[in-house]
């Protein structure tokens, strides 16, 4: 027990370290200047990226998964940086706690609570879900009992083989290095997510709006059950779900992959530093290595890039930039399911004539997804009335740069899933009733941070986005919380 | 300055009362969730006593499919090929999801609640379980078939459990 524990530490050190080397050539000269705490949620996700893409090039170049072969690697690099680089400057947080209210204190305790409970519960239960034992976890243990990828493995249609593989060949590395398929080892990953979901939020929604205005929504964030039931789970049901234990799915990942894609997406459109726009197409790009769904915000952001720079007058690089590097996080798995042949659930079946075909689909979908965002808000919350609200009360900003750009991501997104439930060959309502309450889940974090970003706007005073600290060039961490 | 001042703090009021009152709605709604938590946290010295292994757990979220699985496991060459022979048809899903995910790697073929002797051939071993309420007759196909033979079998309150080998010498085509 002793000594998987220790494995499984080293585990997810490897996730932070792989991920902190990223981060580190991705932002060589500090220009955006994080801090640790915001190093180590981005570290995490990146990690989470890293290590699944190493396994799955050593997969394809007859490299077995062991702990050696995988953490070495990362571990010298590391060894390398540290010689490489200077001392690293910035890697404290001015904490200023005279800054920090009761209701302050209160709104952490809150969090810290959520955070504590996700991190017990996971860990204490195996995983539940249908679609953990179905794919996500099963895959987990099909790779870290092959000990790679088995070509033949993916000829089943019933396993999914077109989804992509970042969460089970993370799981399969946590399981590689403790020596063992144990779920509730493997399910640590998930709070770990949640700890960065709400981290990483925080962080970008303070580039924009005060520090208590960033708590606020941070706050509502973690209490928001559906993001619970995705990374700590809860026993029993809730709402209208079967289950309140939907940790070892894919939802969650994508969720803070998409939130930090358009996030930092946003942040460069407002300052123009590359390193956002490089963390940009990272994050996007591991949406798609995490989900298919994460495609469309790839695409989607590929064209709003395409339109800022040519309303902003910026350099073609920057969209080039943008396309080698999600690309080279996407191509591997496209090539290979390209040369495997491996069909999308949808492929023939997404075009405009079977979408027309079903065209009289559209009411259906239209009330079920209506009363899904408006109605079920034992899962949602309130995400959806505020998103709406004060994007009405703030149109003027929402039709500017960059609330309209995330507008249009999720917009997008929405629009990619109407379109999947037009063309799907499953019964419609059953497809609905199975899937469309995760799908709302990609998109809440995002929603909450463009409903945080207005209220921020509609409190302020006299200033708004176009004045805020980060327009005035102050973006740096605040002597506050 | 005293301007700025008086703006700040009208400003932190603003937002401390957006802050409640948000606070509050979340709070709210979310109390299907809290009371959820709870419950976990009422279960936890129960889930962390030394009582509770990860096999018991296993069991108690899983049910009986998880006793059988173990039972497949332990009496299956990881090497074998698995005919799953599942009548149970309500759960039929849910029972070859979870042993195809035990079973691992063995090969594990989903027969539902027929048996094909020519596909059953290309198979080492046939298994099945079936809840109380579904009835041992479902399984009555199974003892017609000759060269089945019996590694395990039992019939207790979570059901009727089966793992044959298939003696391809006795019998077989």
């Amino acid at each position: 027990m002793i000594t998987e524990a220790f494995f499984l530490a080293m585990a997810i050190g490897i996730f932070f370290i792989s991920g902190f080397i990223i981060l580190t050539i991705v932002d060589w000269k500090e220009t955006l200047r994080l801090s640790l705490f915001m190093k180590a949620p981005i570290s995490y996700m990146l990690g989470l990226g890293a290590v699944s893409l190493q396994m799955f090039l050593y997969s394809l170049a007859s490299i077995p998964f062991n702990v050696l072969n995988i953490a070495a690697p990362w571990l010298l690099t590391l060894a390398v940086l540290v010689y490489m680089r200077p001392p690293i400057t910035n890697i404290g947080v001015r904490v200023s706690f005279r800054d920090i209210g009761y209701f302050d204190w209160f709104l952490i305790l809150v969090i810290t609570s959520q955070v504590v409970y996700a991190f017990t519960y996971a860990v204490l239960v195996p995983i539940s879900g249908s679609d953990a034992y179905q794919t996500w976890f099963f895959k987990a243990k099909v790779f870290f009992v092959d000990k790679g990828l088995r070509t033949e493995f993916f000829s089943t249609p019933e396993v999914h083989p077109d989804y992509p593989l970042m969460v089970p060949l993370s799981a399969a590395w946590i399981y590689t290095a403790i020596g063992t398929a144990n779920e509730q080892m493997g399910r640590i990953i998930y709070p770990l997510k949640y700890l960065s979901l709400i981290s990483i939020f925080y962080f970008i929604s303070r580039k924009f709006i005060s520090a208590r205005i960033s708590l606020i929504f941070t706050t509502l964030l973690s209490i928001t059950p559906i993001v619970m039931i995705h990374s700590g789970g809860l026993p029993g049901t809730l709402g209208v779900l079967y289950s309140g234990d939907f940790v070892g799915y894919a939802d969650l990942a994508l969720s803070i992959c998409f939130l930090s894609g358009a996030g930092f997406f946003a942040l460069y459109t407002l300052d123009a530093k590359r390193p956002y726009l490089t963390l940009a197409a990272i994050f996007l790009g591991l949406a798609a290595w995490t989900k298919n769904e994460g495609l469309v915000s790839v695409l989607t952001c590929g064209i709003l890039i395409v339109v800022h720079i040519i309303t902003q007058r910026i350099s073609w690089r920057h969209l080039l930039s943008f396309i080698v590097i999600t690309s080279s996080v996407i191509a591997p798995w496209l090539i290979y399911k390209n040369l495997l042949d491996i069909l999308g659930e949808y492929e023939g079946h997404v075009g405009l004539k079977p979408a027309l075909a079903n065209i009289g689909r559209v009411p259906v979908i239209l009330d079920y997804m209506f009363s899904m965002f408006f109605r079920r808000t034992e899962l949602y919350n309130f995400t959806w009335y505020l998103y709406l609200g004060t994007s009405l009360i703030n149109w003027r900003k929402s039709l500017q740069r960059p609330l309209v750009y995330l507008h249009i991501l999720i917009i997008s997104q929405i629009s990619a899933y109407l379109l999947i439930y037009l063309v799907t060959f499953l019964d419609i309502q059953f497809h609905l009733e199975t899937s469309f309450d995760r799908l709302i889940l990609h998109i809440l974090p995002l929603s909450l941070l463009i409903a945080a970003i207005n209220v921020g706007a509609i409190l302020s005073m006299d200033d708004g986005i176009n004045n805020s600290k980060i327009m005035r060039g102050d973006n740096d961490q605040k002597g506050n919380i | 300055m005293f301007l700025e001042v008086v703006k700040d703090w009208a400003k932190s009021r603003k937002e401390v009362i957006t802050g409640i009152i948000l606070l509050m709605l979340w709070l709210t709604d979310s109390r299907g969730m809290f009371k959820a938590e709870i419950k976990a946290i009422e279960a936890l010295p129960l889930l962390l006593s030394s009582s509770s292994s990860y096999d018991e757990k296993k069991l108690f979220f899983d049910g009986p499919v998880y006793l059988f699985a173990l039972e497949a496991q332990h009496r299956t060459p990881e090497d074998s090929k698995i005919y799953l022979f599942n009548p149970y048809t309500s759960g039929a899903s849910y029972i070859y999801l979870k042993t195809r995910y035990y079973l691992y790697p063995r090969k594990l073929h989903n027969a539902g609640g027929e048996i094909n002797i020519d596909e059953l051939l290309k198979y080492n071993y046939l298994i099945f379980v079936v809840p109380i309420e579904t009835g041992s007759e479902a399984v009555e196909p199974v003892y017609r078939i000759p060269f089945l033979k019996r590694v395990y079998q039992n019939l207790d309150e979570n059901g009727l459990i089966g793992i044959y080998r298939v003696d391809k010498g006795v019998g077989g085509r």
